[in-house]
Order: structure tokens, then C-alpha cells, then sequence
């Protein structure tokens, strides 16, 4: 956490990075919240679909892009301390490699993607595979999204910068910690 | 501002205990359930969900150093993720109970 700072800010002066990516974040962690308590009462309402449906998803995979997500996490921290070292050309370096790593997390996805697709699991085809692109859909978003914050400051390097587009891409870290059990392994 | 930050020793170690948990949950829904109806043995679903909780805690408190913040906003982070990990565990327990 930066000294430079964020005076002003009240409560969130005491975060890192810009104040206003908090608001983001935590708007973003309560909406995420808020659709993973529908996915409960709608698992409730259907619980044989949903774990007949969950059965065609593979943990593995989704473990796998657990890991990579949680390296590429591990990377970005990494880019923090680089820079508070005034090492910034190391810095850039873990950023470029949390961005390869977050570049994979979408291959992966979007195999998975298309594996589902090609067996017709559409969408609409019952309620449990609606949650399952949604809520993966809106995380993969947040995925891109970050990649560009991330693209951004490899550019535009400054403690503030590199915070800030790293506590993005924690939360991203954070909500699929909580989408990979939810879809993958509590069924 | 350096002595604030976690630093890579314990950024490596944290690293090291998200990959140890996440094979770990997987291994606790992979392994035989404790029904017919295929569903998950008590213990597994124990391992998952402790697994995730604290995963998520180790994220927030490590990778975004949330340590180094305020007791309140420490408060906050962790009283969400734990609210957070209860509604997963809830809708689950749920579905099985109603089933």
C-alpha cells in the first residue's frame, strides 16, 4: 500500500491503489454475491437438473484455470514489490507474464466454451447451463476488462497504476475462487 | 512503504497454499460420494468449502494486502467472504435437504 496517497478519501484512503476502483470492486463483489445466492435457490427449486447438468462440466479444467488465474494473481503482486524496489523494467515483466497467464485462463474458457456449444448445451437449454454462461460470461468480462487495465499500466507504470489494476485482478482472482466450487465441484 | 508489502517469501508460501488447496478441493469432489444419488460424501463438501473460504481469504489478505489496511476494512473483507461462503454452502445444503 502506497504512502503517496489517498488522503480525502475517508475509509478508503486506507486501500490500495485508487479509491474509485474500490467502489468498483466492491459494487462488483456484492452483484457477484447476489447472483451466487439465485444460483442457490434455483439449485433448490431443481436439484436434479442441476447436478445431471453439472456432471457434463470437467472440475479438472476448472481447476487447472483455477491455478493459472491464482499464478497470474501471484505475478501481479509480484509486479508491486518489483516497483518498490524501483526495479520498474522487472515490474513490467510480471505484469507481462500475469497477462499471458490471464490470456491462457480465456483459451482454456473458451475451449470449454466451445466443447459445450458443439455438444449443444446452448444457453437455454435448462436453468443450471443459464447461471453456468452468465455468471462465467460476466467473470470473463472482468477477465478482458482486467487484461487491458493490466495492458494499460505496462505502459503508464507508476505505484498508483500498478495497485490499482492489481486489486482488479484480485477481485477477478476472488469471484472465481467462490463460480469454481459453486459450478464445478459441489454437485 | 516496502515494509508494508507482503513480500515475495510470503507471496510464494501464499501461492504454494492456493495450489495445495485447490488440488485439495478437488480431491474432495472427486472422491467417492456418500450416496447412491451420486452427491458428495460429508467430508468432501467440509474440504471444498473450508478450501474456498480460505483461499479467499489468503487472496484478499496477501495478494491485495489488505493486511496492511485498516482493522475495518479487514473486518468488512472477511465478513463478507465468510457471508459469501455460507450462501454457497446454504443453496447447496439446500437442494440436497429439499431434494
Amino acid at each position: 500500500m502506497t504512502e503517496h496517497s489517498n488522503a480525502g478519501w475517508g475509509p478508503l484512503s486506507s486501500l490500495p491503489g485508487n479509491p474509485l476502483m474500490w467502489v468498483l470492486i466492491l459494487g462488483e463483489l456484492i452483484v457477484f454475491s447476489a447472483f451466487f445466492a439465485f444460483y442457490g435457490v434455483a439449485r433448490a427449486g431443481d436439484p436434479e437438473t442441476f447436478r445431471a447438468s453439472q456432471q457434463l462440466l470437467d472440475p479438472v479444467a476448472g481447476g487447472i484455470n483455477t491455478m493459472v488465474l491464482l499464478t497470474s494473481g501471484l505475478f501481479a503482486a509480484l509486479s508491486i514489490e518489483a516497483l518498490a524496489r524501483g526495479a520498474v523494467k522487472r515490474c513490467r515483466q510480471w505484469l507481462l507474464a500475469a497477462m499471458g497467464l490471464g490470456v491462457v485462463f480465456c483459451i482454456v474458457k473458451i475451449l470449454e466454451y466451445r466443447d459445450k456449444i458443439g455438444q449443444g448445451l446452448m444457453l437455454e437449454t435448462d436453468t443450471f447451463f443459464t447461471f453456468y454462461y452468465l455468471l462465467t460470461g460476466f467473470h470473463f468480462a472482468h477477465v478482458i476488462f482486467g487484461l487491458i487495465l493490466l495492458a494499460l499500466v505496462v505502459r503508464f507504470t507508476s505505484m498508483e497504476n500498478v495497485e490499482t489494476a492489481a486489486a482488479f485482478w484480485h477481485m477477478v482472482d476472488l469471484v472465481w475462487i467462490f463460480l469454481y466450487p459453486l459450478l464445478y465441484l459441489l454437485r | 512503504m516496502k515494509d508494508q508489502l507482503p513480500g515475495n517469501r510470503r507471496l510464494l508460501t501464499t501461492w504454494a497454499i492456493l495450489m495445495v488447496l485447490t488440488c485439495l478441493s478437488l480431491f474432495g469432489a472427486l472422491a467417492p460420494g456418500g450416496g447412491a444419488d451420486a452427491s458428495l460424501a460429508w467430508w468432501g463438501i467440509v474440504l471444498v468449502i473450508v478450501a474456498t473460504y480460505y483461499k479467499a481469504h489468503r487472496i484478499v489478505m496477501v495478494y491485495l494486502n489488505l493486511r496492511a489496511s485498516s482493522s475495518m476494512w479487514r473486518g468488512t473483507l472477511v465478513a463478507f467472504l465468510l457471508v459469501t461462503t455460507l450462501l454457497i454452502l446454504g443453496g447447496y445444503v439446500l437442494s440436497l435437504w429439499v431434494q
